[in-house]
Parts: C-alpha cells; sequence; structure tokens
C-alpha cells in the first residue's frame, strides 16, 4: 500500500458522495439528472452534494445492513451520479470557465482541507469517547460486517458506557473505510473525520474575501478548537455545521439566493447525524428559518405555498428519512438515551434544580466558556457604538441561535440524571461550542460591516494610516 | 404630510432605532459578562469604548489588532497552529511511517495502557472467544472501557469462564488454572 492508495481511497470517496448526492439534487434542486441549474456556486453546490451523498450512503447501510452490499450498491450509485453531474457540468460549462476567483477559493479550501490531513490520519485514536463511543461504534459494525442488531449495540458491557443510542454517520463511515481496506486499525478509519470537514471548509471558503474578517472568520471556525477536528470527537463538527448553517442563513438575509438558504437547511440537517445536540441544534434553526422568511422575505419563492416548493420539500424530507429509520431502530432495539431528556424524572429534577442554586453553578460555568466569543462580540460593539455605524441584519440569526441554543444546554442541564457539577465539569467547554460559533459568526458580520464602511471612506475621502471618519454613519 | 417629510422621519426613527438596539447589545453584553463571573471582560469592553470615545476618529487598524489579539491570546489558536505544524511536519518527513501506520491492521494499539496491551496480547495467544475481569481490574475505568473496545469482537461477559486477574488477586482464584500471563496481567480459567 503506498500514498497513491490513500488519494485514490479520498478521491474515490469524495467522488462517489458527489455522485449519490447528485442523484437526488439533480432532479430535486436542479430540475432534471443532466442539467446544471444557473447561478448555483460551485464552492456550495459540491459541499451539498457531498454531505447529501454521505447521508444517501448512510441511508444504504441502514437500510441495506451488510456493509458489503450497501459499498457495492454506494459505488455503482455514485458511478452512476458522477457521470450525470459530469455532463451537466460539461454543458454548463462549455461556453465558459469557472471564474478565477471561485478556482482561487477552491484551491484556498484544499490547501486548507490537507492541513488538517496530516493530524487526522498522522495521530491515532487517544481520546477518551472517540474510543469509547464514537470509533467503537464503527468497530462493532465493521466486526459485525453489518449495521444489524447482531453488531452488539445490546451488549450489556456496550450499554453500561458506550452510548449506543448516539447517531451513526461518522461510525458507519468509518467502518466502510475498514470494509475497503479489509481491516482494522487506530488510525484509517479516522479518514472519514477528513470526508466530514471537506465539505465544511469547502463552504467557508466560499465566503472568502481578500478581507481581514474572512481571515478572523477562518482563525476563528477552524482553528480555534485544538483537537476537535482530529481527536474523534464529534462536537467540533456538530459547532462547525451549525455555524456554517447560520452564516448561510445570513448571507440569505442578505442576498436573498435560494441557494444559500438550500445550503444553510442541508447544513441544518446534517447536524442530527452527528450528535443527539443536532437535534437542539435543528429546532433552533427550524425556529430561525420561518422567522426569516416572514419578516425579510416576503417576496420570494420559498414563501408560497408548499405545492410550488415539492421538490425542495421532498429534498429535505428524504435528507430526513435515515436519521428517523436510526430513530425506529433504536425503539426497536431497546436503545435509550442516558439524559432521560423529557421524561416525568427529568422535569422534576428541572424543578428542583430551580430552586437549589444549581442555575448559578451552570451559569458560572457558561460564563467560563463563552467569554472570549462575548469579548469580541463586546468589542465590535463598542465600535459600532462609536463610530455610529449600522447593524447588520445578518448577524441577528447568528445572535438568536446562539441565545437559544444556549438555553437549550441549560435546560438539558437542568435535567440531567447525573451529578451536574461532574457532568459541566466533563462536558460544557464541548456542548457550548455550537453557541461559541455563533458568537464568532455575530462577530464576523459586524466586523465585516465596520471594515466595509470604514474601507469604502478609505477609498471615497482618502486616509493616511488611520481611515476618516465614515460618512455611512448614522 | 409631505412625501419627503415622511421619508426623512421614517429614515431618523430607522437610524435611530437601530443605533438604539446598537447601544442596548452593548450594554447587555457587558452586563452578561459581569453577570457570568467576567467583570474583568466587562471593564476590557467599557475601557475599550473609553478609548474609542477619546480617540475620535475611526481605526479600523486598532479595531483590528484588538480583535486579532483577542483571537491568538484567548483561544486555543496557537495551540491548535502547532499541533497542526507538528503533524504535517511528522506526516511529510516520515510520510513511509505515515502510510505504513494507516495500512497496516491494528496498528495505533500502542496508546492503550500497559496492562489492556498485555490483555490483548493474551487474547490472541489464548484465543478465547469471552472474558471477565477481576474486581480489581473492574473498578478502574481505564482499564474495563479500553480492554471493552479494543478486543472486541472478544467479548466482556459475566457468564464467562476466562477471568483476566493481577498476580496480587491469585489468593482469589484457588479453584482456577493459570492459562496465560504477560507483564503484570494474568489470565485464569475457572470451571
Amino acid at each position: 500500500m503506498s500514498a497513491i492508495n490513500l488519494v485514490l481511497l479520498i478521491c474515490l470517496s469524495l467522488a462517489s458522495f458527489i455522485g449519490q448526492g447528485w442523484l437526488l439534487a439533480g432532479p430535486l434542486l436542479n430540475g432534471s439528472l443532466l442539467h446544471k441549474k444557473r447561478g448555483n456556486h460551485l464552492l456550495q453546490e459540491i459541499p451539498q452534494l457531498i454531505l447529501t451523498g454521505m447521508v444517501i450512503n448512510y441511508g444504504l447501510v441502514l437500510v441495506l445492513h451488510s456493509l458489503e452490499i450497501s459499498l457495492f450498491t454506494s459505488l455503482l450509485l455514485g458511478f452512476l451520479g458522477l457521470l450525470g453531474y459530469g455532463i451537466s457540468l460539461f454543458r454548463y460549462y462549455r461556453n465558459r470557465i469557472p471564474s478565477t476567483a471561485t478556482m482561487n477559493k477552491g484551491l484556498g479550501a484544499v490547501f486548507v482541507c490537507l492541513l488538517f490531513l496530516g493530524p487526522i490520519i498522522g495521530k491515532p485514536l487517544t481520546d477518551w469517547d472517540a474510543r469509547s463511543i464514537w470509533f467503537f461504534h464503527a468497530k462493532m459494525v465493521f466486526t459485525a460486517g453489518a449495521f444489524s442488531q447482531n453488531a452488539g449495540w445490546q451488549d450489556a458491557v456496550v450499554k453500561m458506557f458506550s452510548h449506543p443510542d448516539y447517531p451513526n454517520l461518522i461510525p458507519t463511515l468509518a467502518a466502510q473505510v475498514a470494509q475497503l481496506v479489509g481491516f482494522w486499525n487506530e488510525y484509517l478509519p479516522k479518514l472519514s473525520l477528513f470526508f466530514i470537514l471537506v465539505p465544511a471548509i469547502t463552504l467557508l471558503f466560499s465566503f472568502a474575501r481578500r478581507s481581514l474578517s474572512f481571515f478572523l472568520l477562518v482563525l476563528l471556525l477552524l482553528f480555534s478548537i485544538n483537537p476537535y477536528f482530529w481527536n474523534g470527537y464529534m462536537d467540533g463538527y456538530l459547532a462547525l455545521y451549525f455555524a456554517i448553517a447560520i452564516l448561510f442563513m445570513g448571507k440569505y438575509v442578505q442576498k436573498s439566493q435560494p441557494i444559500d438558504l438550500t445550503t444553510s437547511i442541508c447544513c441544518l440537517l446534517i447536524l442530527p447525524y452527528l450528535k443527539n445536540e443536532g437535534m437542539l441544534a435543528v429546532m433552533v434553526g427550524g425556529m430561525l428559518i420561518p422567522f426569516i422568511i416572514l419578516f425579510y422575505k416576503k417576496s420570494i419563492k420559498l414563501h408560497k405555498p408548499l405545492s410550488k416548493n415539492w421538490n425542495n420539500c421532498l429534498y429535505w424530507l428524504i435528507l430526513l428519512l435515515p436519521i428517523a429509520i436510526w430513530f425506529f431502530y433504536k425503539k426497536q432495539w431497546g436503545l435509550v438515551n442516558g439524559l432521560e431528556v423529557g421524561s416525568a424524572e427529568s422535569l422534576a429534577r428541572l424543578v428542583n434544580r430551580l430552586g437549589d442554586g444549581s442555575i448559578k453553578t451552570i451559569f458560572t460555568n457558561i460564563g467560563n466558556q463563552v467569554d472570549v466569543s462575548l469579548l469580541l462580540l463586546g468589542v465590535l460593539f463598542s465600535a459600532t457604538v462609536v463610530w455610529k455605524k449600522f447593524l447588520p441584519v445578518e448577524m441577528i440569526p447568528a445572535v438568536f441561535a446562539a441565545f437559544i441554543y444556549c438555553i437549550g444546554m441549560i435546560v438539558v442541564y437542568l435535567m440531567t440524571p447525573y451529578d451536574l457539577s461532574w457532568h459541566l465539569h466533563f462536558s460544557i467547554q464541548r456542548t457550548l461550542l455550537p453557541v461559541i460559533y455563533c458568537l464568532y459568526v455575530a462577530s464576523y458580520y459586524l466586523y465585516s460591516q465596520i471594515e466595509a464602511a470604514l474601507i469604502t471612506d478609505y477609498i471615497y475621502f482618502g486616509g493616511k494610516l488611520r481611515w476618516k471618519k465614515s460618512k455611512t454613519s448614522y | 404630510m409631505s412625501t419627503q417629510l415622511k421619508s426623512f422621519l421614517r429614515n431618523y426613527l430607522q437610524k435611530r432605532y437601530m443605533f438604539s438596539i446598537s447601544i442596548f447589545t452593548f450594554i447587555a453584553i457587558i452586563m452578561t459578562q459581569y453577570i457570568l463571573g467576567n467583570p474583568l471582560y466587562s471593564l476590557f469592553i467599557i475601557i475599550f469604548f473609553l478609548i474609542l470615545l477619546i480617540l475620535k476618529e475611526s481605526s479600523l487598524m486598532l479595531l483590528t489588532l484588538t480583535l486579532i489579539s483577542i483571537t491568538v491570546f484567548s483561544t486555543q489558536l496557537i495551540d491548535t497552529l502547532a499541533n497542526l505544524k507538528e503533524s504535517d511536519i511528522n506526516s511529510l518527513h516520515y510520510y513511509q511511517n505515515t502510510i505504513q501506520n494507516v495500512f497496516t491492521p491494528n496498528s495505533g494499539q500502542e496508546v492503550l495502557p500497559q496492562p489492556v496491551l498485555q490483555m490483548l496480547e493474551i487474547i490472541e495467544t489464548n484465543q478465547i472467544e469471552d472474558y471477565q475481569l477481576s474486581d480489581l481490574l473492574e473498578k478502574d475505568p481505564s482499564i474495563f472501557q479500553r480492554i471493552s473496545e479494543s478486543a472486541w469482537p472478544v467479548r466482556m461477559s459475566s457468564t464467562s469462564k476466562y477471568f483476566f486477574i493481577t498476580p496480587n488477586e491469585i489468593e482469589n482464584y484457588t479453584a482456577c488454572t493459570m492459562i496465560g500471563q504477560s507483564g503484570e496481567t494474568v489470565l485464569v480459567v475457572c470451571n
């Protein structure tokens, strides 16, 4: 085996996801398997196809059970889809070439993806939850050769510590990688992390501009949480995709391009496949989207009745189908969540903790996590108030998302059956990442607005080292 | 009312409205930082606000430097970059080792605790299909969880006749026969 095999494995897998994604997104979002819709940005379309392909692939594993048969089916469907996508791309780009900006952004995304490939495949699985939960599930599926009841989900020892009710998109991908090469080790299955990281980085680079705000966005979203993109935990990916969904929601508020809303929803719908907290994130996103459509975009097509958007709705429903199948299996196999959220006992605990001062402990812990993100936002608001700049409307979804998600997490902690201090100590630095990331997104939009206003003044009114006071103030 | 006046009023109210939201959010952030137990950060925001007021001119450079400083010194940015640098350089420099690790069955087990590695060795030598842990070993989560996942599909079972024990516990298993040992880990079979 050589580096070429590794490159081939990565390319083949990503191409297969793109192909499978196109089989669904082609007819439903583009109207045909052989025609690409005008105006869909490649850097948004390809990651969306990869994510859709991953979900379809996961759905196939859930339905067909056997890893071997599902792999073969996925590859076959991927090949067919890729053929269709290739033809549509050829037709679309026959008389035009992608812009230099798109190619530069694409190259930037590839470079950053490769930066993360080193630690992903170069470091073995060491961290606790990665070994005890996510990649243990992958090993269970791989050794059973099938995603079925026999994989060991109901084993007493597994139930004791491995949370078999957790979502299994990444573990399934890891099991498939191991199935492809025919063995298990502590390095190669981590390639599944790379597959889920590639669309996120590409989507992030669709925001690329020659600006400090984009530089700051990349630093904050990709490089500010040390090991979470390569240690096998899902929290970093959950936060990243939630932040990207909110970023695109903001972009949609700003530019009203339907592809932005579709991308945002696609990123939201991938969240329940990553972690159980993804359900909370989807609920938050689900609250924000109708709000945005009703208050900001009264004239757009998506506001029209369901009948005119049946294709979008069907696409989103199909994206949710595999997770529904997993919920069905969980019920059939008797896999329940340890947090018992929503049970009578959990509600009783919530009421008790509201009165016993636990909320103060939770606030202190939250304060230790969101301090830096709030500091960034505070500094930017200082500048906005003093320099009398407009508040960008696109930051509103981010602020609301952070707030609602934080409330949701507080409720979860108030309901926890575990010792609160222990639970907070071992999890809050990970579970609050989506809140922190949403505040980073809000900071990005605010900074971007200030930067644009000041640079416009610099261009129009001249300036030396310090930019002149803005004319685009109140 | 003339259209011009209406338009002026609408714009004026809209601007005042947005400005009020800015001020409200700004104060809310300072209060939140204080309530959440970060009074120093509240103070920092207020001082930064006063500096901007004193400076009068809009300075993107000052704002950017402040943001970058906060990002560099208050997040895990430096650790992440150091980790990426180390891993990427190692992967490139010793790329043959990396590729060998990636394509070798069971590679990477060296990260497991020593007793777990010894148990894995005994399991492989004796080709057992299930096992139990002694009370002492079971109490240690780093052994209990690590052996459960690393030995899989060889399962831990409460009905197994094979027990992993430490040499100190042999007196508790006098009715059993020792069938394997590696370092400080012993495998006994109890019929």
